[in-house]
């Protein structure tokens, strides 16, 4: 009896370690799932263009999001796309119900992480695009909000390159009554050039673009 | 280990038991919605559905699962999936989500306006951009539906209600001063400058029980949360300079400034019909402070100072001489702290103070009016659910006013004094039954500590959305107000004045374009009646007095149709009669015109980066009683034309955003007449001679430079 005791408390033991084993192995699995679907979203963010391209992959960024909800990375590239989106389209109706996504991802994505600087960045596109929709009546007010969220963003990282560049393209379509122009927004551009050549982010998702833009735009900036 | 084995089995078989799953997504009206977001709950597994709300996903799932379909502005839509339902395709309507901008809002009577687009706005720059508006709320507010402006006091005058029945709120605390002080025939202005607020709401009638002792209008002024910029501003003005500095970060935030003013180049570019002794002068001061708290809290503190000073020559008729002099001190201080205490709860206070000493000579008699109030407001806001929302509050407004006359011989000397206490409370419950009718339900019941009245003021809103760009509201219910000090200190038992609404409106907008007309009908009763006095300005005053406005208003704006140019057309009609003060019939009062109408367009000019802005405005001629004819209040005065602009040209001076603005009034030089003044005795004749009053100011023209430091 004692034997068959001790064999059963053998034979929990060991199912015991197995299940722990199992249990480890799922979350490490759920883990390395995350970074594994993450770059290969990233992957078809990078080879979609259309509009609805673009938006599934933001769909497939949420979903990701739906499932690993302490990571900020996937709302990051979710709103990011509605922003881009934004930026791209003419129709002031059509921007404003992908402003309002973004900015309602973004929001979902503040509450995660109230520190980082990728956020408060996109953040500032955000009201630059908000901008944009109306100059006369919004440029005040998301103006200066816009360049407090890269103000922020500098301060959280003062190594991140995209603050400045943004805010490089902001004053370099700027008219140069109020204060724009190529010739204002040359330091912001070399600025953000210098910091893009040392720029290495945190890991392969992190955000890592502009680079090349910023230095064609830099290029122009100069050849005038 | 037969059974980890079997728990393997059951793993693997589960995941090779691959599904697919296909369906539309539409909307009510049965319309396909691309892009909305389909997936498995807890999985990485979805799709997106297409132009025509197909979408198609593979899933491996187990023997239920739940499927999820996201899509913004609808509520998300949740459906447990059996293997049985798989096999068939789904058609999943999703229901739009009722914190949408689309939804239906109160509506009836308000014009509401901050950062939010809406196809009305009135931020301080749209204020100071309005042709005519010389930096001034109420001149813009002039030029909205049912409002007209009296010339004379520069007050606005809203659906036949006289000056004193529409009040001024800054978020929420009363303001007893909102115009400066002036000497007769000098139009006053309003004491706060646009650019302390970031929006306006301002309801013309049925509005919400949050606001009492107003009869007519309320005019609620909001100012910022946080300052969002770091600069320095100095303006170069004609009339006087100002400067500005404002400093914040993320929880912090502090703006100060202080202004001179000196009206002397008006009167030098323009002709005016005043003897300046003193042409007026004025000091004024502002600090405003912001802090966040915990619980998002908020710490909003705003202070206003003036100071300001004129003597004139005037004469009341022609042959009379006086010489008037104002000496006048106004403070305003305020402080509100809202805060969340639950999730669902959230408090709003404030405190208010207000002073305003006015000291006048005439000839040789001195008259000193002094008007302290303050102001307390505790409420509580309770988000039952998306569909429920109830406001309830308390509120207590003192009032304080001396007033004392004495003359040169030291003869007379008449103190008065008033010292009021009025209690409220109020409780307001907004119901959105559908997503298309919303219901609002308020009580408000006042009590006042010096007559000892008690009034109760049920109000009620109610809007429907008919489509997505038009709605149709009515608003209705009670209004009362203190009789005005002005009479209370001379019989302090009087009771309050009333007044009840009723409104219904209708609105349309559509891609920056509106159409807004309301239809109303205002009794009133209880209004003050007097006869005038001998010893003292009135006797036998009473609460015997009754009236009524009538009338409708339409509204158009566009700002789509031409690029570059907004513009809105407004027109008011209104039909009223009162007997109140000493008249002894029922007639159109005198400060009522029955027809306006106002055009203010803003056209900006991209080549030479500049803003002009033109706003005109008629005023069919207003009654006036003519002690000549039989008749009571029977003559009328001319109509009143104003053509105003404005232009402002942006640039920009050592990397600094400058604006350099011209501003010219009454653009034709009309000679506009608002009423006439007769002499208290009759000639030899019998005949009483008359002269007309006109503005003391025929034209006025600002020229400024506006600097903004970051």
């Amino acid at each position: 009896m004692k034997q068959v005791l001790k064999n059963k408390n053998k034979r929990l033991k060991r199912l015991f370690i197995l299940t722990a084993v199992i249990i480890l192995t799922l979350s490490l699995n759920a883990q390395s799932n995350f970074e594994e679907i993450m770059s290969e979203t990233l992957e078809e963010f990078g080879n979609s263009s259309t509009p609805e391209e673009m938006i599934e992959v933001a769909n497939k960024f949420e979903r990701i999001a739906s499932v690993d909800t302490s990571e900020w990375l996937p709302l990051y590239y979710a709103s990011f796309i509605h922003c881009i989106l934004s930026f791209r389209t003419q129709d002031a109706k059509q921007k404003e119900t992908y402003i309002e996504k973004a900015q309602s991802v973004m929001d979902k994505a503040m509450l995660i992480t109230e520190n980082e600087s990728e956020l408060y960045t996109l953040q500032g596109m955000i009201y630059q695009s908000l901008m944009a929709i109306d100059p006369i009546t919004n440029g005040q007010i998301y103006g200066s909000k816009a360049d407090n969220s890269f103000k922020k963003a500098t301060s959280l990282n003062p190594k991140n390159p995209r603050p400045y560049y943004m805010q490089a393209v902001s004053v370099f379509y700027t008219p140069e009554q109020f204060g724009g122009g190529k010739k204002s927004a040359l330091p912001l551009f070399e600025k953000a050039m210098e910091l893009y050549e040392t720029f290495q982010p945190e890991n392969p998702l992190y955000p890592n673009w502009g680079k090349e833009d910023c230095e064609s735009q830099l290029e122009s900036c100069k050849s005038s | 280990m037969k059974s980890i084995v079997s728990l393997f089995l059951f793993l693997f078989s589960v995941s090779l038991m691959g599904q697919t799953i296909s369906g539309h997504i539409f909307d009510k009206h049965n319309k396909p919605l691309p892009s909305a977001n389909i997936y498995i709950k807890g999985t990485y597994n979805g799709a997106t559905s297409d132009t025509s709300g197909y979408f198609l996903l593979q899933t491996s799932m187990h023997d239920s699962c739940m499927l999820v379909v996201s899509f913004l502005g609808y509520e998300s839509y949740n459906l447990l999936l059996t293997k049985s339902l798989v096999k068939k395709a789904l058609k999943i309507t999703l229901t739009e989500s009722t914190n949408s901008l689309d939804e239906v809002i109160i509506s009836a009577g308000t014009f509401e306006a901050g950062e939010k687009k809406r196809a009305v706005t009135l931020n301080p720059i749209e204020i100071a951009t309005t042709g005519g508006s010389d930096g001034d709320i109420y001149n813009v507010l002039a030029t909205f539906p049912g409002v007209q402006k009296q010339g004379e006091t520069g007050k606005i005058i809203v659906r036949g209600g006289e000056a004193d029945e529409s009040k001024t709120y800054i978020d929420g605390m009363l303001v007893s001063s909102p115009y400066t002080s002036t000497t007769p025939d000098l139009p006053a202005r309003g004491r706060f400058e646009p650019f302390m607020f970031s929006g306006v709401m301002f309801s013309t009638g049925g509005y919400s029980a949050e606001y009492g002792q107003a009869l007519s209008s309320v005019l609620e002024l909001k100012t910022p949360a946080l300052f969002e910029e770091d600069m320095l501003s100095i303006s170069l003005i004609n009339v006087g300079p100002g400067i500005s500095y404002t400093r914040h970060n993320d929880t912090r935030a502090f703006s100060g400034g202080v202004n001179y003013n000196n009206l002397f180049p008006y009167f030098l570019m323009s002709k005016s019909n005043l003897n300046w002794i003193k042409i007026p002068e004025s000091y004024s001061g502002k600090l405003h402070y912001r802090q966040k708290t915990k619980n998002s809290g908020l710490i909003k503190s705003d202070f206003n100072i003036s100071h300001g000073n004129s003597i004139l020559d005037y004469s009341e008729m022609s042959d009379e001489y006086q010489r008037i002099g104002l000496e006048n001190t106004n403070m305003y201080a305020k402080t509100n702290y809202n805060s969340e205490l639950t999730d669902k709860w959230i408090m709003k206070t404030g405190v208010a103070f207000n002073r305003n000493i006015d000291k006048k000579e005439f000839n040789n008699d001195k008259l000193n009016e002094n008007l302290q109030s303050a102001h307390f407001r505790l409420g509580f806001t309770n988000y039952y659910n998306k569909n429920i929302t109830l406001k309830i509050g308390l509120e207590d407004y003192l009032l304080d006013y001396s007033f004392n006359y004495v003359t040169s011989d030291l003869n007379t000397n008449i103190p008065l004094n008033t010292t009021d206490n009025i209690n409220s409370c109020y409780v307001e419950n907004d119901l959105r039954i559908t997503k298309k009718l919303a219901v609002r339900l308020g009580l408000r019941g006042e009590y006042s500590s010096l007559t000892e009245n008690v009034s109760l003021s049920p109000r009620t809103s109610i809007a429907y959305k008919i489509n997505k760009a038009s709605q149709l509201s009515f608003a209705g219910g009670s209004f009362s107000q203190q009789s005005h000090h002005a009479y209370l200190k001379y019989n302090p038992s009087l009771n309050f004045e009333k007044a009840q609404h009723y409104i219904l409106n209708y609105q349309a907008e559509k891609d920056n374009r509106m159409f807004r007309t309301e239809v109303y009908y205002k009794k009133y009763n209880s209004l003050v009646t007097f006869t005038p006095g001998i010893q003292k300005e009135y006797e036998n005053i009473q609460n015997t007095g009754t009236g009524y406005a009538r009338g409708f208003d339409l509204f158009i704006k566009d700002s789509k149709t031409i690029s570059y140019l907004d513009f809105y057309a407004s027109y008011s009609f209104v039909d009223s009669k009162r007997k109140f003060k000493d008249y002894p019939t029922a007639v159109c009062p005198e400060f009522v015109s029955k027809h306006n109408f106002n055009l203010a367009s803003k056209y900006w000019i991209d080549k030479i980066h500049s803003q002009l802005s033109l706003t005109y405005s008629y005023a069919k001629g207003r009654p006036y009683n003519n002690p000549n004819s039989d008749q009571f209040m029977s003559s009328k005065t001319m109509d009143w034309h104003d053509l105003s602009g404005n232009i402002s040209y942006i640039t920009n001076i050592s990397g600094n955003l400058t604006v350099v603005h011209l501003s010219v009034s009454n653009i034709l030089g009309k000679e506009n007449i608002y009423a006439y003044r007769f002499s208290r005795q009759p000639d030899n004749s019998g005949f009483y001679s008359s002269t007309p009053i006109k503005s003391g100011l025929e034209r006025s023209v600002i020229i400024g430079v506006f600097i903004s430091i970051d």
